[in-house]
């Protein structure tokens, strides 16, 4: 490929030459005639200055002769006088031939005679000088100059023309009269009229197409029109026996227009042919230029196509081979020799039957060669479209091909070769393999799941479905569907959800998802579960898509669940009454006990005192400390009915949550047993800041417990430590009660929290047992747990939380 | 002192003798008037019914008042007590089994002025009465008492 630029560049500047080149021609051609035009004119102007010499010279001709033919009078005068000499020839005889002399002619104004200057004989008298005059007393100058003239050449001398003395125009000749012996004797004079003179020459008036001057030797233009001078007129010198007249003439019209003959015509023509052979050479060369372009552009089209087709064909992903009728391949391009899995000079050394491809069906079975494309192209030379095979490489991969062949044609119709495209459709072939498998795996799938999928077109209602769809809807998967089939399964309150819908995915595009009752086309009444979801393209609903469910089992266990629960419910109603009743009852329990169980034992207790006293003489030692004994029992069982009591109003109290600042009633409680035992030194130990939100009541039962039990259990330890405190553990604020006495065994940690169990006998630590089973119903009615470490001897540490709201600084 | 009516509003005839038994430990020689019921205890109160005519000591000047009550409760004694203008200012302590926190609020809101808890001990039980009547009977002041 050329680089196009540069051509293009090459075409424009190209382009520009024919109408330059016509310009060009035409500018020359124009120049030419110019030329012409001149050369004409002046050729014209010649001829026109010859036509006027022609016209003119009868003119000067006649000029000449008129005035020769005077002064050959004065010649003849002249010889009159001198054989007349010495004595002259007397007035009569020189009036007689003055007169004939003057009769042979017009225009002669004076025939004279001066012997020595001095005029002597002047015909006629009348009108003239009269004689006495002496020429050489003029005082003209040009008188005396005529005069020296005259005398030096011995010939007739010319004066004028001027004004005559006598008036009007003339001119005067003059000759010398010498003697034989050659003595100066005097002058014979004529002078003449000039108008005469021209008259006889025919020059009184303009020749015809002429204008005309005549002036004298010194300039002086005495006939005709002055400005001829000034025009470059042809001028004849005038052949005067003295002197030089000239007479000139220009054409009437001046020199110009005589000259302008032929230059319309000239101009005329040669202005048509300028443009004539301009338009020519202009035709001639964009016609050539066309040409040239053409041919540019189709080599360029070719040159474009054929590199196209080359581009084309080595960046087609669809493998190409021409081979020739011999089964040689000839061409393969690139995607050929990758499907092939060959190089190029491979490719190109083998016919298409070569056993080296390995030709193999889809499946991998045999081929037969005489089934391969290209062997049925030159066999039948027709086309033959998607054969599929495979080939085999040598690594053992094999490529599953589409082909394509076509016969290559000269254009008589005969066969040169086979073109053949191949496609590598082994990808294809594998993605279909797939694609088979998923659908079969999502029919399967649909199956199981009871799940199918539906679609229908907004606009004619058209629809398809999944097998499962249909057999959902207990149908052939061939049959027919569409919206209103779809519909024809639901009725009542159903047919209205659906329909309305479907009306708002149609309309708005809001998708929707329904739990709807059918009756299937087996008449059996299924629970279907289906979501659709509208398909929008530029803005419109086009199509309704969905899924579609059988959830008729699913239906069931939920009514099935609801039934329970109904009866759940019902039950747990039921059981609530009771519990409230027994709760009732335990109340009641509670508050009998606390009064009716307490008044016998005061009883007990006072009348075993009364006994004591006022019966004290009637008993022994023994009666009285068996008295002794009823009223400590009595006391005991007091204690015990108080803590039953309290236990089990605990329980039943409800929680008055607020926030609570232990360590401060961790030391109202240890104010009070002190109180209580004065006489004990512990050692007491309190972290301020324990704040937790908890019943403040419930929460210092439990303080009063713990702390009392760590009194009560270092009652024997010398150095007693009772410590309050708090640590965070996990998330959890801990709250401790730690003593450094009695402890216990870790193995009975099971019994501390049982009501009324006891680790250590009323002997040794009085109380209950009960303490600790109240702290930890109190620590779990609050949602906290309790934890104790202890050992035997060495103290005892019991840590509660109080979670429900428990916060604490640090 | 001596002078002094208490009424003593009992069912239990053992609580009875040692609550006599105790003011007589304490030397307080008082008009006891026993009332078996809370009708009695009402009939003495305000000489209605049974008890008609049968007003020996005159007005008490305190009321020793149990909760649990056969006929009429010790909570409606308290409360027909305080509505009548009579005996609205009368001093009223009660005495009783119950620490019920249900009963002393009880017992408070209805005008109760003291509450005390028998306790099962009676050495403990004659301290307690010792000290109830020295603090209502010698120390407490009350005020005057309309003539009827």
């Amino acid at each position: 490929m050329s680089d196009p630029g540069s051509s293009g560049g090459e075409r424009r500047s190209s382009r520009a030459t024919p109408i330059g080149l016509a310009l060009g021609l035409a500018v020359i051609l124009l120049l030419a005639l110019g030329y012409s035009s001149v050369w004409l004119t002046g050729l014209e102007r010649d001829r026109a200055r010859s036509r006027v010499t022609q016209n003119l010279a009868p003119y000067v001709n006649g000029l000449t002769a008129s005035v020769n033919t005077r002064f050959a009078m004065l010649a003849v005068l002249h010889e009159f006088v001198t054989v007349s000499l010495p004595e002259g020839p007397g007035q009569a005889r020189f009036d007689a031939f003055a007169a004939g002399l003057t009769a042979r002619a017009r225009g002669i104004r004076a025939v004279q005679v001066a012997p020595g200057g001095v005029f002597t004989f002047v015909y006629p008298a009348a009108g003239n000088i009269p004689p006495g005059r002496n020429l050489f007393d003029d005082e003209r100058p040009e008188v005396q100059a005529d005069l020296t003239r005259a005398l030096e050449s011995g010939g007739i001398i010319i004066s004028g023309p001027y004004e005559l003395t006598q008036g009007g125009l003339g001119m005067v000749g003059r000759q010398v009269v010498r003697t034989s012996d050659g003595e100066f004797w005097g002058f014979v004079i004529m002078v003449l009229d000039i108008p005469p003179i021209l008259t006889d020459a025919g020059l009184d008036s303009a020749p015809e197409g002429l204008h005309f001057a005549v002036r004298d030797g010194e300039g002086r233009v005495f006939a005709g029109d002055p400005g001829v001078f000034d025009e470059s007129p042809v001028v004849f010198a005038n052949a005067l026996p003295d002197g030089a007249w000239e007479i000139a003439a220009v054409p009437a019209g001046g020199w110009a227009a005589a000259s302008r003959a032929g230059q319309a015509a000239l101009w005329a023509a040669g202005v048509v042919i300028t443009l004539a052979l301009s338009l020519l050479l202009f035709l001639l060369l964009t016609h050539r230029q066309r040409l040239a372009e053409e041919v540019e552009a189709q080599t360029t089209q070719l040159r474009e196509q054929s590199g196209l087709f080359q581009r084309v064909t080595e960046t087609s992903p669809v493998g190409i081979v021409v081979t020739g009728v011999d089964g040689l391949i000839s061409m393969a391009n690139a995607a050929a020799e990758d499907i092939l899995g060959l190089e190029r000079d491979s490719v190109s050394r083998r016919t298409y039957d070569d056993p080296a491809w390995r030709v193999v069906d889809v499946s991998g079975g045999p081929f037969p060669t005489e089934e391969l494309p290209v062997a049925r192209v030159l066999a039948t030379g027709a086309p033959v479209l998607d054969v599929q095979h495979g080939i085999e490489w040598p690594d053992g991969r094999r490529r599953i091909l589409s082909v394509n062949a076509a016969p290559l044609l000269d254009p008589s119709g005969e066969i040169t070769g086979v073109v053949t495209s191949l496609l590598d459709i082994t990808q294809h072939e594998l993605a279909e393999q797939t694609l088979r498998a998923q659908e079969e795996l999502l029919r399967d799938m649909g199956r199981a799941a009871m799940v199918g999928g539906w679609e229908f077109d907004t606009t004619t209602g058209a629809g398809t479905w999944t097998e499962e769809t249909a057999r959902i809807h207990d149908l052939d998967p061939a049959d027919e569907t569409g919206v209103e089939r779809g519909l024809s399964f639901y009725d009542g309150e159903h047919r209205t959800k659906i329909e309305q819908a479907i009306a708002r995915a149609v309309e708005e595009g809001t998708g929707y998802e329904l739990e709807l009752e059918m009756v299937s086309a087996a008449g059996t009444r299924k629970w279907v579960h289906t979501i659709g979801r509208p398909v929008i393209e530029d803005g419109k609903v086009v199509r309704v898509r969905g899924s579609f469910q059988d959830i008729t089992r699913r239906k069931q266990a939920e009514e099935q669940i609801r039934t329970m629960n109904r009866t759940l419910e019902l039950r747990v109603q039921q059981r609530t009454q009771d519990l409230e009743a027994v709760n009732r009852e335990l109340e009641a329990f509670s508050y009998s006990v606390s009064h009716d169980l307490r008044a016998p034992l005061r009883a007990i207790d006072g009348f075993s005192q009364a006994l004591l006293e006022d019966y004290e003489g009637a008993l022994d030692e023994t009666g009285k400390d068996l008295l002794r004994r009823v009223r400590a029992a009595a006391a005991r069982m007091a204690e015990l009915i108080d803590d039953l009591l309290s236990l089990s109003f605990l329980s039943r109290r409800s929680l008055d949550l607020s926030d609570v600042d232990l360590s401060h009633l961790a030391e109202e409680v240890i104010g009070e047993v002190r109180h209580r035992e004065p006489e004990r030194q512990v050692l007491t130990i309190v972290t301020p800041g324990a704040v937790a939100r908890a019943d403040r009541a419930l929460v210092r039962v439990v303080l009063e417990n713990l702390l009392g039990n760590a009194f009560k259990f270092t009652a024997r330890t010398d150095e007693a430590v009772v410590e309050f405190g708090f640590e965070k553990s996990k998330g959890k604020v801990w709250f401790f009660v730690r003593d450094n006495g009695a402890g216990f065994d870790m193995k009975y940690v099971d019994k501390l929290f049982t009501a009324f169990q006891r680790l250590h006998s009323t002997e040794e630590f009085e109380g209950t047992g009960i303490g600790l089973a109240i702290v930890q119903r109190v620590v779990a009615r609050h949602g906290g747990s309790v934890r104790c470490e202890g050992e035997p001897g060495r103290g005892a540490a019991f840590y509660f939380t109080l979670d429900r709201g428990e916060s604490g600084d640090g | 002192m001596a002078g002094d009516v208490i009424l003593l509003v009992e069912d239990n005839p053992d609580d009875v003798e040692l609550t006599l038994r105790a003011f007589k430990k304490n030397n307080m020689l008082n008009d006891v008037v026993v009332a078996r019921d809370g009708v009695e205890a009402l009939d003495y109160l305000f000489d209605a019914g049974a008890c008609e005519g049968r007003h020996p000591a005159g007005a008490p000047s305190l009321v020793l008042l149990d909760l649990n009550l056969p006929k009429v409760g010790g909570l409606e004694v308290l409360r027909r007590i305080r509505a009548d203008e009579r005996t609205r200012l009368l001093p009223v302590v009660i005495l009783t089994s119950s620490k019920e926190e249900r009963d002393l609020v009880e017992s408070y809101s209805h005008g109760a002025n003291s509450y005390i808890r028998k306790p099962v001990d009676f050495v403990e039980f004659i301290e307690a009465v010792r000290q109830l009547g020295v603090y209502w009977l010698l120390l407490n002041e009350v005020p005057p008492t309309k003539v009827s």
